[in-house]
Protein backbone atom coordinates (compact mmCIF):
# COMPACT_ATOMS: atom_id res chain seq x y z
CA UNK A 1 0.00 0.00 0.00
CA UNK A 2 2.81 2.32 0.95
CA UNK A 3 4.66 1.39 -2.15
CA UNK A 4 1.51 2.16 -4.14
CA UNK A 5 1.18 5.59 -2.52
CA UNK A 6 4.84 6.38 -3.16
CA UNK A 7 4.45 5.25 -6.74
CA UNK A 8 1.40 7.51 -7.23
CA UNK A 9 3.20 10.43 -5.62
CA UNK A 10 6.26 9.99 -7.79
CA UNK A 11 4.09 9.64 -10.84
CA UNK A 12 2.17 12.88 -9.94
CA UNK A 13 5.40 14.68 -9.34
CA UNK A 14 6.68 13.53 -12.67
CA UNK A 15 3.47 14.61 -14.39
CA UNK A 16 3.17 17.97 -12.67
CA UNK A 17 5.63 19.94 -14.90
CA UNK A 18 3.92 18.52 -17.91
CA UNK A 19 0.54 19.61 -16.57
CA UNK A 20 1.51 23.32 -16.24
CA UNK A 21 1.96 23.98 -19.99
CA UNK A 22 -1.24 22.15 -20.63
CA UNK A 23 -3.13 24.54 -18.31
CA UNK A 24 -1.46 27.62 -19.81
CA UNK A 25 -2.42 29.18 -23.08
CA UNK A 26 -1.05 27.67 -26.23
CA UNK A 27 2.32 29.19 -27.31
CA UNK A 28 0.78 30.85 -30.34
CA UNK A 29 -1.85 32.61 -28.21
CA UNK A 30 0.70 33.74 -25.56
CA UNK A 31 2.72 35.54 -28.21
CA UNK A 32 -0.30 37.63 -29.17
CA UNK A 33 -1.20 38.64 -25.57
CA UNK A 34 -0.94 42.41 -24.75
CA UNK A 35 -0.83 44.17 -21.39
CA UNK A 36 -4.26 45.01 -20.08
CA UNK A 37 -5.46 48.39 -21.28
CA UNK A 38 -5.16 50.90 -18.41
CA UNK A 39 -8.20 52.56 -17.02
CA UNK A 40 -8.65 55.49 -19.43
CA UNK A 41 -9.66 57.87 -16.64
CA UNK A 42 -7.50 57.96 -13.56
CA UNK A 43 -9.47 59.78 -10.86
CA UNK A 44 -8.81 63.50 -10.84
CA UNK A 45 -10.28 66.57 -9.23
CA UNK A 46 -9.47 70.24 -9.45
CA UNK A 47 -5.90 70.29 -8.16
CA UNK A 48 -5.24 66.56 -8.41
CA UNK A 49 -4.72 66.06 -12.12
CA UNK A 50 -5.21 63.01 -14.24
CA UNK A 51 -1.96 61.12 -14.21
CA UNK A 52 -1.58 58.06 -16.39
CA UNK A 53 -4.61 56.59 -18.04
CA UNK A 54 -4.63 56.91 -21.79
CA UNK A 55 -4.31 59.72 -24.30
CA UNK A 56 -7.17 62.10 -24.42
CA UNK A 57 -8.53 65.58 -24.73
CA UNK A 58 -10.77 67.63 -22.51
CA UNK A 59 -12.74 70.82 -22.37
CA UNK A 60 -13.90 72.35 -19.15
CA UNK A 61 -15.62 75.46 -17.98
CA UNK A 62 -15.70 77.06 -14.58
CA UNK A 63 -17.66 80.13 -13.56
CA UNK A 64 -17.82 82.07 -10.34
CA UNK A 65 -21.37 82.73 -9.31
CA UNK A 66 -22.49 85.02 -6.55
CA UNK A 67 -21.56 88.51 -5.49
CA UNK A 68 -17.98 88.12 -6.65
CA UNK A 69 -19.00 86.40 -9.84
CA UNK A 70 -18.45 87.21 -13.44
CA UNK A 71 -15.16 85.47 -14.05
CA UNK A 72 -15.50 82.55 -16.42
CA UNK A 73 -12.74 80.24 -17.58
CA UNK A 74 -12.84 77.72 -20.39
CA UNK A 75 -9.93 75.31 -20.42
CA UNK A 76 -8.80 73.17 -23.32
CA UNK A 77 -6.60 70.24 -22.47
CA UNK A 78 -4.79 67.32 -24.04
CA UNK A 79 -2.70 64.56 -22.56
CA UNK A 80 -0.44 61.81 -23.76
CA UNK A 81 0.14 58.89 -21.45
CA UNK A 82 2.53 56.01 -21.85
CA UNK A 83 3.35 53.25 -19.42
CA UNK A 84 6.16 55.22 -17.85
CA UNK A 85 5.33 58.84 -18.45
CA UNK A 86 2.50 61.25 -18.92
CA UNK A 87 2.49 64.62 -20.65
CA UNK A 88 -0.35 67.11 -20.48
CA UNK A 89 -1.02 70.57 -21.79
CA UNK A 90 -3.80 72.97 -20.80
CA UNK A 91 -4.77 76.41 -22.03
CA UNK A 92 -7.35 78.47 -20.13
CA UNK A 93 -9.35 81.21 -21.82
CA UNK A 94 -10.73 83.85 -19.49
CA UNK A 95 -13.78 86.06 -19.74
CA UNK A 96 -14.15 88.57 -16.94
CA UNK A 97 -15.62 91.87 -15.89
CA UNK A 98 -13.63 95.05 -16.18
CA UNK A 99 -14.53 98.71 -15.79
CA UNK A 100 -14.56 99.18 -19.54
CA UNK A 101 -16.83 96.18 -20.07
CA UNK A 102 -16.42 92.46 -20.39
CA UNK A 103 -13.02 91.30 -21.57
CA UNK A 104 -11.66 88.03 -22.87
CA UNK A 105 -8.05 86.94 -22.91
CA UNK A 106 -5.66 84.00 -22.92
CA UNK A 107 -4.55 82.62 -19.61
CA UNK A 108 -1.30 80.85 -18.86
CA UNK A 109 -0.30 77.82 -20.90
CA UNK A 110 0.25 74.79 -18.65
CA UNK A 111 2.66 71.98 -19.37
CA UNK A 112 2.96 68.94 -17.16
CA UNK A 113 5.41 66.11 -17.53
CA UNK A 114 5.42 63.22 -15.08
CA UNK A 115 7.38 60.02 -14.68
CA UNK A 116 5.14 57.15 -13.60
CA UNK A 117 6.10 54.15 -11.54
CA UNK A 118 4.52 51.68 -9.17
CA UNK A 119 5.49 50.56 -5.71
CA UNK A 120 3.89 48.17 -3.27
CA UNK A 121 1.40 49.86 -1.01
CA UNK A 122 2.23 50.68 2.58
CA UNK A 123 -0.58 48.75 4.20
CA UNK A 124 -0.29 45.46 2.43
CA UNK A 125 -2.62 46.38 -0.39
CA UNK A 126 -1.89 46.33 -4.09
CA UNK A 127 0.43 48.51 -6.07
CA UNK A 128 0.36 52.28 -5.57
CA UNK A 129 0.78 54.42 -8.65
CA UNK A 130 3.34 57.17 -8.18
CA UNK A 131 4.08 60.13 -10.41
CA UNK A 132 6.83 62.68 -10.06
CA UNK A 133 7.57 65.54 -12.39
CA UNK A 134 7.19 69.17 -13.24
CA UNK A 135 4.22 71.37 -13.95
CA UNK A 136 5.15 74.67 -15.54
CA UNK A 137 3.22 77.60 -16.91
CA UNK A 138 3.96 80.71 -18.89
CA UNK A 139 1.94 83.45 -20.44
CA UNK A 140 1.63 83.18 -24.23
CA UNK A 141 0.83 86.89 -24.62
CA UNK A 142 -2.44 87.57 -22.89
CA UNK A 143 -2.94 90.05 -20.08
CA UNK A 144 -5.92 88.79 -18.12
CA UNK A 145 -5.38 90.59 -14.82
CA UNK A 146 -7.84 88.40 -13.01
CA UNK A 147 -8.05 85.01 -11.37
CA UNK A 148 -10.54 82.28 -10.75
CA UNK A 149 -8.88 80.57 -7.79
CA UNK A 150 -5.46 79.32 -8.77
CA UNK A 151 -2.78 81.96 -8.63
CA UNK A 152 -0.95 80.55 -11.65
CA UNK A 153 -3.88 80.02 -14.00
CA UNK A 154 -4.71 83.41 -15.55
CA UNK A 155 -2.72 86.33 -14.14
CA UNK A 156 0.26 86.92 -16.46
CA UNK A 157 3.32 85.17 -15.14
CA UNK A 158 5.50 82.13 -15.34
CA UNK A 159 6.78 79.48 -12.99
CA UNK A 160 7.15 75.81 -12.24
CA UNK A 161 6.29 73.36 -9.51
CA UNK A 162 7.85 70.05 -8.65
CA UNK A 163 4.90 67.73 -8.15
CA UNK A 164 4.47 64.31 -6.62
CA UNK A 165 1.21 62.45 -6.89
CA UNK A 166 0.16 59.08 -5.58
CA UNK A 167 -2.92 57.18 -6.68
CA UNK A 168 -4.10 54.43 -4.37
CA UNK A 169 -6.77 51.97 -5.51
CA UNK A 170 -7.96 51.63 -1.94
CA UNK A 171 -10.84 49.23 -2.49
CA UNK A 172 -13.19 48.11 -5.18
CA UNK A 173 -14.72 51.32 -6.52
CA UNK A 174 -12.80 53.51 -4.13
CA UNK A 175 -9.71 55.46 -5.18
CA UNK A 176 -7.63 57.85 -3.15
CA UNK A 177 -5.09 60.29 -4.57
CA UNK A 178 -2.79 62.80 -2.95
CA UNK A 179 -0.68 65.43 -4.61
CA UNK A 180 2.06 67.63 -3.26
CA UNK A 181 3.87 70.47 -4.94
CA UNK A 182 6.57 73.02 -4.31
CA UNK A 183 7.81 75.65 -6.72
CA UNK A 184 8.61 79.23 -7.59
CA UNK A 185 6.59 81.66 -9.66
CA UNK A 186 6.92 85.11 -11.10
CA UNK A 187 3.91 87.29 -11.82
CA UNK A 188 3.17 90.85 -12.87
CA UNK A 189 3.70 92.79 -9.70
CA UNK A 190 0.32 94.43 -9.19
CA UNK A 191 -1.70 93.99 -6.02
CA UNK A 192 -2.70 91.50 -4.81
CA UNK A 193 0.07 89.58 -6.60
CA UNK A 194 3.67 89.69 -5.44
CA UNK A 195 6.24 89.83 -8.21
CA UNK A 196 7.85 86.61 -7.05
CA UNK A 197 6.36 83.97 -4.83
CA UNK A 198 7.01 80.45 -3.70
CA UNK A 199 4.28 77.89 -3.74
CA UNK A 200 3.78 74.85 -1.60
CA UNK A 201 0.63 72.82 -1.65
CA UNK A 202 -1.08 69.56 -0.89
CA UNK A 203 -4.32 68.09 -2.11
CA UNK A 204 -6.22 64.93 -1.32
CA UNK A 205 -8.93 63.31 -3.39
CA UNK A 206 -11.43 60.53 -2.89
CA UNK A 207 -13.23 59.00 -5.86
CA UNK A 208 -16.08 56.61 -5.17
CA UNK A 209 -17.85 54.65 -7.88
CA UNK A 210 -21.48 54.04 -7.02
CA UNK A 211 -22.09 50.31 -6.48
CA UNK A 212 -25.47 50.50 -8.16
CA UNK A 213 -24.23 52.32 -11.28
CA UNK A 214 -20.64 51.79 -12.28
CA UNK A 215 -20.78 54.68 -14.77
CA UNK A 216 -21.40 57.15 -11.99
CA UNK A 217 -19.03 58.29 -9.29
CA UNK A 218 -18.56 60.99 -6.69
CA UNK A 219 -15.36 62.95 -6.30
CA UNK A 220 -14.37 64.99 -3.28
CA UNK A 221 -11.17 66.96 -3.01
CA UNK A 222 -9.58 69.25 -0.45
CA UNK A 223 -6.56 71.37 -1.28
CA UNK A 224 -4.24 73.70 0.58
CA UNK A 225 -1.89 75.93 -1.35
CA UNK A 226 0.34 78.78 -0.28
CA UNK A 227 0.88 81.32 -1.86
CA UNK A 228 -2.44 81.34 -3.60
CA UNK A 229 -5.59 83.37 -4.01
CA UNK A 230 -7.54 80.38 -2.72
CA UNK A 231 -5.36 78.83 -0.03
CA UNK A 232 -8.00 76.36 1.11
CA UNK A 233 -10.74 74.94 -1.05
CA UNK A 234 -13.11 72.00 -1.27
CA UNK A 235 -14.32 70.51 -4.51
CA UNK A 236 -17.30 68.20 -4.98
CA UNK A 237 -17.97 66.63 -8.38
CA UNK A 238 -20.27 64.03 -9.87
CA UNK A 239 -18.83 62.09 -12.78
CA UNK A 240 -20.71 60.13 -15.39
CA UNK A 241 -19.34 57.93 -18.16
CA UNK A 242 -22.17 57.72 -20.73
CA UNK A 243 -20.12 55.61 -23.13
CA UNK A 244 -16.69 54.05 -22.99
CA UNK A 245 -14.00 56.71 -23.37
CA UNK A 246 -16.17 59.67 -22.45
CA UNK A 247 -16.44 61.18 -18.99
CA UNK A 248 -18.63 64.10 -18.01
CA UNK A 249 -18.15 65.88 -14.70
CA UNK A 250 -20.03 68.60 -12.92
CA UNK A 251 -19.92 70.13 -9.50
CA UNK A 252 -18.79 73.03 -7.43
CA UNK A 253 -15.68 74.42 -5.84
CA UNK A 254 -16.10 75.96 -2.41
CA UNK A 255 -13.43 78.61 -1.73
CA UNK A 256 -13.24 78.10 2.01
CA UNK A 257 -10.34 80.48 2.53
CA UNK A 258 -12.05 83.26 0.60
CA UNK A 259 -15.17 82.78 2.64
CA UNK A 260 -13.14 83.12 5.81
CA UNK A 261 -11.16 86.09 4.53
CA UNK A 262 -7.90 84.15 4.45
CA UNK A 263 -6.87 85.43 1.08
CA UNK A 264 -4.46 88.09 -0.12
CA UNK A 265 -7.28 89.79 -2.01
CA UNK A 266 -8.63 92.92 -0.34
CA UNK A 267 -12.23 92.33 -1.27
CA UNK A 268 -14.52 91.25 1.52
CA UNK A 269 -16.53 88.48 0.02
CA UNK A 270 -17.76 86.36 2.83
CA UNK A 271 -19.94 83.39 2.12
CA UNK A 272 -21.38 84.77 -1.08
CA UNK A 273 -19.76 82.98 -3.99
CA UNK A 274 -18.82 79.58 -5.29
CA UNK A 275 -17.49 78.23 -8.53
CA UNK A 276 -19.47 75.92 -10.76
CA UNK A 277 -17.47 73.42 -12.75
CA UNK A 278 -18.34 71.36 -15.81
CA UNK A 279 -16.05 69.40 -18.06
CA UNK A 280 -15.96 66.67 -20.65
CA UNK A 281 -13.06 64.30 -21.08
CA UNK A 282 -12.39 61.93 -23.94
CA UNK A 283 -9.93 59.05 -23.83
CA UNK A 284 -8.56 57.33 -26.90
CA UNK B 1 3.08 72.18 13.67
CA UNK B 2 1.02 75.10 14.93
CA UNK B 3 4.15 77.25 14.91
CA UNK B 4 4.38 76.74 11.16
CA UNK B 5 0.75 76.87 10.15
CA UNK B 6 -0.21 80.01 12.03
CA UNK B 7 2.40 82.30 10.46
CA UNK B 8 1.57 80.92 7.04
CA UNK B 9 -2.08 81.68 7.54
CA UNK B 10 -1.30 85.13 8.84
CA UNK B 11 0.86 85.88 5.83
CA UNK B 12 -1.86 84.60 3.56
CA UNK B 13 -4.35 86.93 5.17
CA UNK B 14 -4.99 90.33 3.71
CA UNK B 15 -2.55 93.16 4.19
CA UNK B 16 -3.10 96.74 3.12
CA UNK B 17 -1.12 97.55 0.01
CA UNK B 18 1.68 99.94 0.82
CA UNK B 19 1.41 103.35 -0.74
CA UNK B 20 4.11 105.93 -0.82
CA UNK B 21 3.75 109.66 -0.77
CA UNK B 22 0.86 111.31 -2.52
CA UNK B 23 0.87 114.70 -4.17
CA UNK B 24 -1.51 116.73 -6.28
CA UNK B 25 -0.70 119.42 -8.79
CA UNK B 26 -1.53 122.24 -8.92
CA UNK B 27 -1.55 122.95 -5.21
CA UNK B 28 -4.99 123.59 -3.68
CA UNK B 29 -5.83 127.28 -4.18
CA UNK B 30 -3.32 127.92 -6.93
CA UNK B 31 -4.11 130.76 -9.37
CA UNK B 32 -2.39 131.67 -12.59
CA UNK B 33 -2.42 128.05 -13.72
CA UNK B 34 -1.19 127.63 -17.28
CA UNK B 35 -3.89 126.76 -19.79
CA UNK B 36 -2.22 123.60 -21.06
CA UNK B 37 -1.17 122.06 -17.76
CA UNK B 38 -2.93 118.83 -16.81
CA UNK B 39 -4.05 118.04 -13.30
CA UNK B 40 -1.81 115.43 -11.75
CA UNK B 41 -2.20 112.99 -8.92
CA UNK B 42 0.97 111.26 -7.87
CA UNK B 43 0.73 108.12 -5.75
CA UNK B 44 4.07 106.68 -4.77
CA UNK B 45 4.15 102.95 -5.24
CA UNK B 46 1.08 102.96 -7.46
CA UNK B 47 1.22 99.65 -9.29
CA UNK B 48 -1.44 99.25 -11.92
CA UNK B 49 -1.31 97.70 -15.37
CA UNK B 50 -0.70 100.25 -18.13
CA UNK B 51 -4.16 99.84 -19.58
CA UNK B 52 -5.94 99.64 -16.26
CA UNK B 53 -9.40 101.20 -16.67
CA UNK B 54 -9.63 104.04 -14.17
CA UNK B 55 -13.11 105.15 -15.14
CA UNK B 56 -14.21 108.47 -16.58
CA UNK B 57 -15.11 109.98 -13.23
CA UNK B 58 -11.96 109.11 -11.35
CA UNK B 59 -10.96 112.79 -11.56
CA UNK B 60 -13.86 115.21 -11.87
CA UNK B 61 -13.45 118.90 -12.60
CA UNK B 62 -16.16 121.53 -12.30
CA UNK B 63 -16.03 124.96 -13.91
CA UNK B 64 -17.11 127.18 -11.02
CA UNK B 65 -17.73 130.28 -13.12
CA UNK B 66 -19.74 128.65 -15.88
CA UNK B 67 -20.96 125.53 -14.09
CA UNK B 68 -20.86 121.95 -15.29
CA UNK B 69 -18.23 119.27 -15.54
CA UNK B 70 -15.13 119.76 -17.65
CA UNK B 71 -14.63 117.13 -20.32
CA UNK B 72 -11.21 115.56 -20.50
CA UNK B 73 -9.10 112.44 -20.64
CA UNK B 74 -7.71 110.53 -17.70
CA UNK B 75 -4.27 109.06 -18.26
CA UNK B 76 -2.23 106.66 -16.17
CA UNK B 77 1.54 106.93 -16.53
CA UNK B 78 3.55 105.05 -13.96
CA UNK B 79 2.50 106.36 -10.58
CA UNK B 80 0.89 109.55 -11.90
CA UNK B 81 -2.74 109.89 -12.93
CA UNK B 82 -3.42 112.95 -15.08
CA UNK B 83 -6.52 114.78 -16.20
CA UNK B 84 -6.06 116.49 -19.55
CA UNK B 85 -8.92 118.86 -20.38
CA UNK B 86 -10.27 118.72 -23.89
CA UNK B 87 -9.02 121.90 -25.52
CA UNK B 88 -7.17 123.09 -22.41
CA UNK B 89 -8.38 125.29 -19.57
CA UNK B 90 -10.35 128.46 -20.29
CA UNK B 91 -8.56 131.69 -19.35
CA UNK B 92 -9.87 133.67 -16.41
CA UNK B 93 -11.79 130.78 -14.87
CA UNK B 94 -11.93 129.09 -11.48
CA UNK B 95 -12.21 125.35 -11.17
CA UNK B 96 -12.73 122.82 -8.41
CA UNK B 97 -11.64 119.21 -8.78
CA UNK B 98 -11.64 116.03 -6.78
CA UNK B 99 -10.25 112.52 -6.92
CA UNK B 100 -12.79 109.74 -6.75
CA UNK B 101 -12.59 106.19 -5.56
CA UNK B 102 -10.44 103.94 -7.67
CA UNK B 103 -12.82 101.49 -9.32
CA UNK B 104 -12.59 98.13 -7.65
CA UNK B 105 -12.66 95.22 -10.03
CA UNK B 106 -13.77 91.83 -8.85
CA UNK B 107 -10.75 89.58 -9.04
CA UNK B 108 -8.58 92.30 -10.51
CA UNK B 109 -5.68 94.57 -9.66
CA UNK B 110 -6.29 96.24 -6.35
CA UNK B 111 -5.17 99.56 -5.05
CA UNK B 112 -6.61 101.71 -2.36
CA UNK B 113 -5.76 105.38 -2.40
CA UNK B 114 -4.98 106.99 0.92
CA UNK B 115 -7.65 109.17 2.49
CA UNK B 116 -5.38 112.19 2.12
CA UNK B 117 -6.14 112.34 -1.59
CA UNK B 118 -9.86 112.72 -1.21
CA UNK B 119 -11.52 116.10 -0.94
CA UNK B 120 -11.90 119.06 -3.25
CA UNK B 121 -9.11 121.31 -4.45
CA UNK B 122 -9.39 124.67 -6.17
CA UNK B 123 -7.36 126.26 -8.91
CA UNK B 124 -7.81 129.19 -11.25
CA UNK B 125 -6.46 130.44 -14.52
CA UNK B 126 -6.94 134.04 -13.37
CA UNK B 127 -3.88 136.19 -12.66
CA UNK B 128 -5.27 137.50 -9.38
CA UNK B 129 -3.21 136.95 -6.30
CA UNK B 130 -4.97 135.81 -3.18
CA UNK B 131 -3.85 135.15 0.34
CA UNK B 132 -4.77 131.54 0.98
CA UNK B 133 -3.72 131.11 4.58
CA UNK B 134 -1.87 132.90 7.38
CA UNK B 135 -0.06 130.88 10.03
CA UNK B 136 2.25 131.42 12.96
CA UNK B 137 5.16 129.29 11.81
CA UNK B 138 6.76 127.62 14.80
CA UNK B 139 4.69 129.91 17.05
CA UNK B 140 6.77 132.95 16.17
CA UNK B 141 7.00 133.81 12.46
CA UNK B 142 3.92 135.18 10.71
CA UNK B 143 3.70 133.76 7.18
CA UNK B 144 1.08 134.03 4.45
CA UNK B 145 0.58 131.39 1.80
CA UNK B 146 -0.08 133.12 -1.53
CA UNK B 147 -2.00 131.74 -4.48
CA UNK B 148 0.83 131.99 -6.97
CA UNK B 149 4.54 132.10 -7.33
CA UNK B 150 6.12 135.56 -6.93
CA UNK B 151 9.65 136.59 -7.80
CA UNK B 152 9.31 140.00 -6.20
CA UNK B 153 6.76 141.98 -4.26
CA UNK B 154 5.37 144.80 -6.37
CA UNK B 155 2.10 145.34 -4.50
CA UNK B 156 1.46 147.32 -1.37
CA UNK B 157 0.99 145.09 1.64
CA UNK B 158 -0.71 146.37 4.78
CA UNK B 159 -2.17 144.70 7.84
CA UNK B 160 -4.08 145.15 11.07
CA UNK B 161 -3.55 143.12 14.21
CA UNK B 162 -6.67 142.86 16.32
CA UNK B 163 -8.04 145.71 14.20
CA UNK B 164 -5.05 147.99 14.93
CA UNK B 165 -2.76 148.96 12.03
CA UNK B 166 0.70 147.42 12.35
CA UNK B 167 4.03 147.87 10.62
CA UNK B 168 4.86 144.71 8.72
CA UNK B 169 8.51 145.52 8.16
CA UNK B 170 10.47 143.67 5.49
CA UNK B 171 8.74 140.82 3.71
CA UNK B 172 10.68 137.66 2.98
CA UNK B 173 9.49 135.72 -0.07
CA UNK B 174 9.94 131.96 -0.13
CA UNK B 175 9.11 129.39 -2.76
CA UNK B 176 7.04 126.37 -1.89
CA UNK B 177 9.86 124.08 -2.92
CA UNK B 178 11.93 125.25 0.05
CA UNK B 179 9.61 123.28 2.29
CA UNK B 180 8.76 120.50 -0.13
CA UNK B 181 12.13 119.59 -1.53
CA UNK B 182 11.17 115.92 -1.42
CA UNK B 183 8.23 116.34 -3.79
CA UNK B 184 8.57 115.13 -7.38
CA UNK B 185 9.99 118.19 -9.22
CA UNK B 186 7.47 118.04 -12.05
CA UNK B 187 4.67 118.43 -9.55
CA UNK B 188 6.11 121.64 -8.14
CA UNK B 189 6.03 123.44 -11.46
CA UNK B 190 2.63 124.80 -10.53
CA UNK B 191 3.67 126.08 -7.14
CA UNK B 192 2.95 128.99 -4.84
CA UNK B 193 4.99 131.42 -2.77
CA UNK B 194 5.01 132.09 0.93
CA UNK B 195 5.52 135.59 2.35
CA UNK B 196 6.91 135.84 5.87
CA UNK B 197 7.11 138.89 8.11
CA UNK B 198 10.06 138.41 10.48
CA UNK B 199 9.62 141.73 12.29
CA UNK B 200 5.92 141.38 12.93
CA UNK B 201 5.31 140.29 16.48
CA UNK B 202 1.95 138.65 16.81
CA UNK B 203 0.77 136.45 19.67
CA UNK B 204 -0.95 133.13 19.19
CA UNK B 205 -4.69 133.73 18.86
CA UNK B 206 -4.43 137.30 17.57
CA UNK B 207 -6.58 138.35 14.63
CA UNK B 208 -4.54 139.43 11.61
CA UNK B 209 -6.08 141.05 8.55
CA UNK B 210 -3.89 141.39 5.49
CA UNK B 211 -4.34 143.52 2.37
CA UNK B 212 -2.19 142.46 -0.57
CA UNK B 213 -2.45 144.88 -3.46
CA UNK B 214 -5.90 144.87 -4.91
CA UNK B 215 -6.78 141.43 -3.64
CA UNK B 216 -9.62 141.16 -1.16
CA UNK B 217 -8.43 141.38 2.44
CA UNK B 218 -7.78 138.09 4.22
CA UNK B 219 -8.37 137.70 7.92
CA UNK B 220 -7.15 134.86 10.08
CA UNK B 221 -6.83 134.06 13.74
CA UNK B 222 -3.19 133.17 14.19
CA UNK B 223 -2.42 129.64 15.22
CA UNK B 224 0.90 127.96 15.61
CA UNK B 225 1.70 125.60 12.75
CA UNK B 226 4.51 124.20 10.70
CA UNK B 227 4.56 125.66 7.20
CA UNK B 228 5.59 122.33 5.75
CA UNK B 229 2.51 120.71 7.24
CA UNK B 230 0.34 123.48 5.84
CA UNK B 231 1.77 123.08 2.36
CA UNK B 232 1.65 119.31 2.55
CA UNK B 233 -2.04 119.58 3.37
CA UNK B 234 -2.63 121.73 0.31
CA UNK B 235 -0.75 119.18 -1.80
CA UNK B 236 -2.80 116.33 -0.34
CA UNK B 237 0.55 114.85 0.54
CA UNK B 238 1.44 112.47 3.31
Amino acid sequence: MIALLVAVAVAHAAEAPAAEPAAAAPPAQAAKATPPRPDPFVPSGNRVTQVGGTHGVSIGTAAVVGAGGGTHVTTLGARYADRDFSVAVRLPLAAYRATGGRQTDLGNLFLEGLYLFERPGLFGGGEWHHAVGIEAHFNPGGTPYTWLHRADELWPGMGANLVYQIHVPAAAGLDVSVRGLVGMHAARDYEPYPGLFAQIGAAGLVDWTLPVASQVGLVGEMAFTYWDLSPWELTALVRFDPVAGVRLRGGALLPMASWLGWTPSQLDRGLDELTLHLDAQMAF
Amino acid sequence: MRHIVLPLLLIACRAEPETGETWISPVDGKSDVLLDVPLRVHVGGLQLPPDYPLGDDFIRVVDIDRGGFVEGRILLEGDVVSFVPDGGWEPGRRYVWSVGELPTLERGPEHFFPESLYGEALFATTHELEVLEIVLHHDSLVCAVLSRDLDAITDTVTATLDDHPVELGPVMLHHEVEWLADAPPELLEQSVSVACFPELEAPDGASLRLWWGEAPSFQARLEGADLRDVLIGRRRAR
